[in-house]
């Protein structure tokens, strides 16, 4: 009988395998802590004191259309399956850039490109958005990482509406601002396109710099100011506004495709934007592929790190062909630093009118 | 029809080593009754090939069997099922995986031969099983549940070889041949977003022929 009771026992615990882990989630509407006027967006500018930013048009950025686009900005709604929003990569602390090298997406795969910091967009109007530039408008430059299958998943973009119809707090903000509560396609990608062209950094040490012409620079930050200067680092990386950024290869080994997803030319594979460097200590990791991790790394880089290949941009080549090393040393190291660190804007990273409008 | 021949060839082959024209021996029938208890080592065989084995080897679902024996007569019912709950995280929303099946088998087979340690016996057998795997993503703003549920039913004919290990203790070997209907639909609900709801039923019929379709340890009460 014993016999008996202990085969049962053990053919129980074989054929019974039960694993259970809970883990419920109280269901709780997100809610919205929006200021009962709209915040100021359009009065926006690129240097603190001077003209509006502007569209191409000579509009400004609507305060209503922009109240709208930062709660499509932060809603993870706007995922398939709700677990990411715009803000998951592109965090305001770090200039709307993300920490990652290559951001996760809505079921945790790795997107292909480090994502880059938002700010600015008025300098990419031409050039266009997105590492490769594959992008020529803002309004259509938001859809496409809502629609990526690797980042947000919403792979049929007009059935967003439907989703945002079925959220009761949307209705109300397009009555408000739109004057009628319909929600279209165009309407959230213009409110999600003035919320971010109106993301502009202003406030840097740098930026009060260029607008009095004194400052308060260490001689550390005057020194790194005149090795860049000097270095012609300028001549990629633009520093002073209204100029449009460019595309280059850079010298790194990782490249997959840059601007021939575009272009379908073989000839610019591996060219990618050449970014502007407003806030640049706060966007780590830097390239993109984000395969480097810290300022010094791509000063390092630069400094004799670069890899031939036959689409390096001829300004990183030596009159024979061969990669440039610019061989900064120590201390030319440390000044270049301490003056891209004035370049880092506080005001736009603790800015409440672009912070999460959800309690 | 490669896998029938090598079925039925080492069966037989088996059955050749022992074969003695009306050979049962006494104590074979000595006891008219007999309880017997199957357990099938499909787990194990899993285990070791890190696989579920269930593509035209290992394909019967019993797990276990118990079982009634008169004289020459057997009767058993083949049982399997289990509950599986369990949950991860993406990115930090919890993804509840649960999936709950049962299999059951009721069964005849015939002693047709019994020599020393071996006995053979051919069968056939009622089978259903529900196998259900539901997935549900949770968040504030809506829950997204994707269900994937297969019904198989129909029936086998089956062979079976007992090898005696100890007084009470025998392995025995089944080849099977598998006439089944299968009901598999696939679901997807999106609460907020209907018109990405997606339903796809698939219905056919289908014949397997398994060697072996299990392997079970047999303790006879």
């Amino acid at each position: 009988m014993k016999k008996l009771l202990f085969l049962s026992l053990f053919i129980l615990a074989l054929v019974v395998s039960y694993n259970c882990k809970k883990s419920e989630m109280v269901r709780k509407t997100p809610e919205l802590n929006l200021p009962a006027t709209a915040y100021d967006y359009s009065t926006i500018t690129t240097i603190v004191g001077s003209d509006p930013v502007l569209y191409e048009d000579g509009s400004t950025v609507d305060n209503g259309k922009a109240t709208i686009g930062r709660v499509l900005f932060y809603d993870k709604a706007l995922s398939l399956n709700n677990s990411v929003s715009c803000a998951s990569c592109h965090k305001q602390e770090n200039a709307f850039a993300d920490t990652k090298a290559l951001s996760i997406g809505f079921e945790e795969s790795k997107t292909l490109r480090n994502s880059i910091g938002i700010g600015n967009l008025r300098d990419e109007l031409v050039s266009g958005y997105f590492w490769d530039g594959r992008e020529r408008t803002i309004e259509s430059m938001v859809f496409a990482p809502i629609a990526n299958h690797i980042e947000m998943g919403f792979e049929r973009t007009d059935l967003i509406v439907e989703k945002l119809s079925h959220l009761s707090y949307y209705k109300p903000l397009f009555q408000k601002y739109y004057g009628s509560d319909v929600i279209t396609e165009e309407r959230v990608r213009e409110s999600l396109g003035n919320f971010l062209f109106s993301i502009v950094s202003s406030n840097s040490k740098f930026n009060l710099h260029e607008l009095t012409g004194s400052s308060d620079f260490s001689a550390a930050e005057v020194n790194g100011l005149r090795i860049f200067s000097e270095r012609k680092c300028n001549t990629c990386h633009l520093i002073s506004d209204n100029f449009q950024t460019s595309y280059g290869n850079g010298g790194i080994t990782f490249a997959n495709n840059g601007l021939a997803i575009k272009d379908m030319d073989d000839g610019i594979s591996g060219n990618f934007k050449i970014p502007r460097l407003r806030n640049i200590s706060k966007t780590a990791p830097y390239m993109h592929d984000g395969s480097i991790k810290t300022l010094e790394e791509v000063i390092d880089h630069y400094s004799n790190g670069i890899q031939n290949n036959p689409n390096l941009s001829f300004l990183l080549r030596n009159n024979d062909g061969t990669p440039m090393k610019f061989n900064f040393d120590a201390q030319e190291k440390h000044d270049l630093i301490a003056f891209l660190k004035t370049l880092d804007d506080e005001v736009l990273a603790s800015d409440v009118k672009f912070s999460s409008p959800f309690k | 029809m490669k896998r029938y021949f090598i079925g039925l060839t080492t069966i037989l082959f088996f059955a050749g080593q022992n074969l003695t024209a009306g050979s049962i021996k006494a104590d074979t029938l000595k006891r008219k009754f007999g309880f017997h208890l199957m357990l099938s080592t499909k787990p194990i065989v899993n285990w070791l090939g890190k696989t579920d084995s269930t593509d035209h080897f290992f394909y019967s679902k019993v797990q276990l069997e118990l079982q009634f024996s008169f004289k020459r007569h057997t009767i058993g019912i083949g049982l399997n099922g289990g509950y599986n709950l369990y949950t991860t995280l993406t990115n930090g929303l919890p993804y509840h995986t649960k999936r709950s099946r049962y299999f059951f088998a009721p069964t005849y087979c015939y002693l047709l031969h019994s020599e020393k340690r071996w006995k053979y016996y051919g069968g056939f057998s009622y089978l259903r099983g529900y196998d259900q795997t539901l997935f549900t993503i949770q968040s504030p703003i809506e829950t997204i549940t994707k269900s994937n549920t297969t019904i198989e039913e129909g029936s086998s004919v089956f062979l079976r070889v007992n090898y005696r290990l100890r007084r009470h203790l025998s392995i025995e070997l089944e080849t099977a041949l598998f006439f089944t209907k299968i009901r598999n639909e696939y679901f997807e609900d999106y609460p907020l977003t209907p018109s990405l709801n997606n339903s796809r039923p698939v219905h056919y019929d289908a014949r397997t022929y398994a060697f072996p379709s299990n392997l079970y340890l047999k303790y006879s009460f």
